[in-house]
């Protein structure tokens, strides 16, 4: 047990969109507060489901989430694949949509908001471009656009899928900086992530799984070579 | 040749089509959803023949119910053959759309046959007669124009944000469902009341053409929307003209042609488009 988990998940079942397949089974781990955190497994192992699960876009077939904190929210930052990245929008709107929580159904946006949207969007080193519109973007600057909206929405947990797919070393440094001064703050920061080479230097805490969880534990004690062999190379049934 | 009060009547209720189907055609095109616009205007024909044979008049409320139930029932058909198999979306929207236009056309015919003495005009729910509108005809139309305004003033930020990102609606808590379910309305709203001038078979151009023209000269919403309205007036305009000045030519395909000659101008000359013919420099 560990003494300051922010998420605590207990025998999660997830199943994929429209198949009665299991993508993972009976997950259980703690997930610390304050950490930078790392989901790692191979392609298929569940690693996007499981944050999705945490989020609430997919429902688990059984199991349980705790979200520790009552009042913690969350945000949740996207694949890439996922955005259609010509769609017509321009920076600024997208950070903006960080303030359509608490705006609800019918909340106006005012000069505050736009305010507080190129707040963020300097504390990502986006403020430059914010009437430039996406698809004018370099993969890690969308990334860091993103994030802002993430930002805006001052959450107290962040979830990233796979931000560093296509994005170059000195952006992902830059990245990494940001979300690493959000877990000194006392933000969870949970990333789904595909490089191992850098899992030593990004990460506090790692959480390995092949559709079950092979450990969640400290980066040192995790990321040894038995526990790689077992979430990459071995079949899970 | 505004001289004539009818022929006014016309060309406001024309325009002002056009801009209803402009603005719920931006945001259907936004959502990748511009042809099932088209399936949508083909469906509610046997729910407007229906409502027809229930109450014997053409009455608008009664034939926007009809409308509404076929249109719904076209949409959840879509997605129910996706859900159930692995057909293409090309394939899905043809077999929905003929099949419902099939029924309407039985449904039609049938009615046509009987002879009732309200029917007179059902048939130009086809191809469209704009000399037909009449001055409670325009403000229905014009209610539906009150009620798009009003509607994306309110909700237009989320109309964009569920086309560019639903997942992260729904996790904000915000019901996807329901604004898919108001966007859905509001298309079959502007159809029902715009297929008396311009007819099933082209309604779907003006919700279509426009936002595209938009897209080739912007990136931002609020001028797709505006540069389209211009593009839709304009054709309105002509398709309005030459019928009056070539007697027995059809409103609502002229205005189509006006629509194609922006969209290729558009499409030469956008500065959003590839092509770009003649680049404007920034001075």
């Amino acid at each position: 047990m560990l003494d300051n988990p922010s998420i605590v998940i207990k025998d999660l079942s997830v199943s994929y969109t429209n198949e009665s397949q299991l993508a993972i089974e009976k997950v259980s781990l703690e997930i610390p507060s304050s950490k930078l955190v790392g989901i790692l497994g191979p392609n298929g192992a569940g690693k996007s489901t499981l944050i999705k699960a945490i989020v609430g876009i997919l429902k688990p077939n059984e199991g349980l989430i705790n979200i520790v904190d009552n009042n913690y929210t969350i945000a949740y930052i996207p694949q890439k694949e996922n955005i259609d990245w010509h769609f017509p929008i321009s920076v600024m709107e997208v950070a903006l949509m960080g303030t359509y929580k608490t705006k609800g159904y019918f909340g106006r946006l005012n000069q505050i908001d736009k305010k507080n949207a190129t707040k963020y969007l300097a504390q990502v080193g986006m403020d430059a471009y914010k009437y430039r519109k996406i698809s004018d973007l370099s993969g890690g600057q969308q990334q860091r656009v993103f994030i802002a909206r993430a930002l805006l929405q001052e959450p107290d947990i962040f979830l990233l899928d796979e931000p560093f797919s296509g994005v170059d070393m000195k952006t992902q440094a830059l990245i990494i900086d940001i979300l690493q001064k959000l877990a000194s703050n006392g933000k969870t920061v949970i990333i789904v992530h595909h490089d191992l080479q850098t899992v030593n230097k990004y990460f506090d805490w790692v959480v390995m799984i092949n559709k079950q969880v092979i450990t969640s534990a400290p980066t040192k004690v995790a990321f040894i070579e038995e526990n790689i062999q077992k979430t990459y190379y071995t079949f899970q049934n | 040749m505004l001289n004539s009060y009818t022929t006014l009547i016309v060309l406001i209720g024309v325009i002002l089509l056009s801009i209803n189907c402009t603005i719920i055609g931006t945001y259907n095109y936004l959502q990748k959803k511009s042809l099932l616009a088209d399936v949508v205007a083909h469906s509610i024909l046997p729910g407007i023949c229906l409502s027809f044979l229930l109450t014997q008049e053409k009455d608008f409320l009664w034939l926007f119910i009809g409308a509404f139930i076929t249109g719904m029932a076209s949409i959840y058909t879509i997605d129910f053959i996706k859900r159930a198999s692995f057909l293409g979306e090309d394939t899905i929207l043809g077999i929905v759309l003929s099949f419902f236009f099939g029924l309407g056309i039985v449904l039609l015919t049938y009615i046509q046959n009987q002879g009732f003495s309200e029917q007179s005009g059902l048939d130009n729910f086809l191809l469209g007669r704009a000399a037909s509108i009449l001055i409670s005809d325009v403000k229905i139309i014009a209610s539906v124009t009150l009620i798009l305004v009003v509607t994306i003033i309110l909700l237009g930020r989320l109309f964009v944000a569920i086309a560019f990102d639903s997942a992260f609606l729904s996790q904000i808590g915000i019901s996807t469902k329901l604004i898919q379910l108001i966007i859905s309305t509001l298309t079959i709203m502007t159809i029902t009341v715009g297929i008396q001038a311009v007819g099933i078979v082209l309604i779907a151009a003006i919700m279509i053409i426009p936002p595209a023209i938009g897209r080739l000269w912007s990136y931002q919403v609020s001028r797709i929307i505006l540069i389209g309205l211009l593009a839709s007036i304009l054709s309105s305009l002509i398709g309005v003209y030459i019928s009056y000045t070539f007697p027995r030519s059809p409103t609502g395909p002229w205005i189509v042609v006006g629509l194609v000659g922006c969209f290729l101008f558009s499409l030469l000359f956008g500065t959003q488009s590839s092509l770009k013919v003649f680049e404007i420099r920034k001075i």
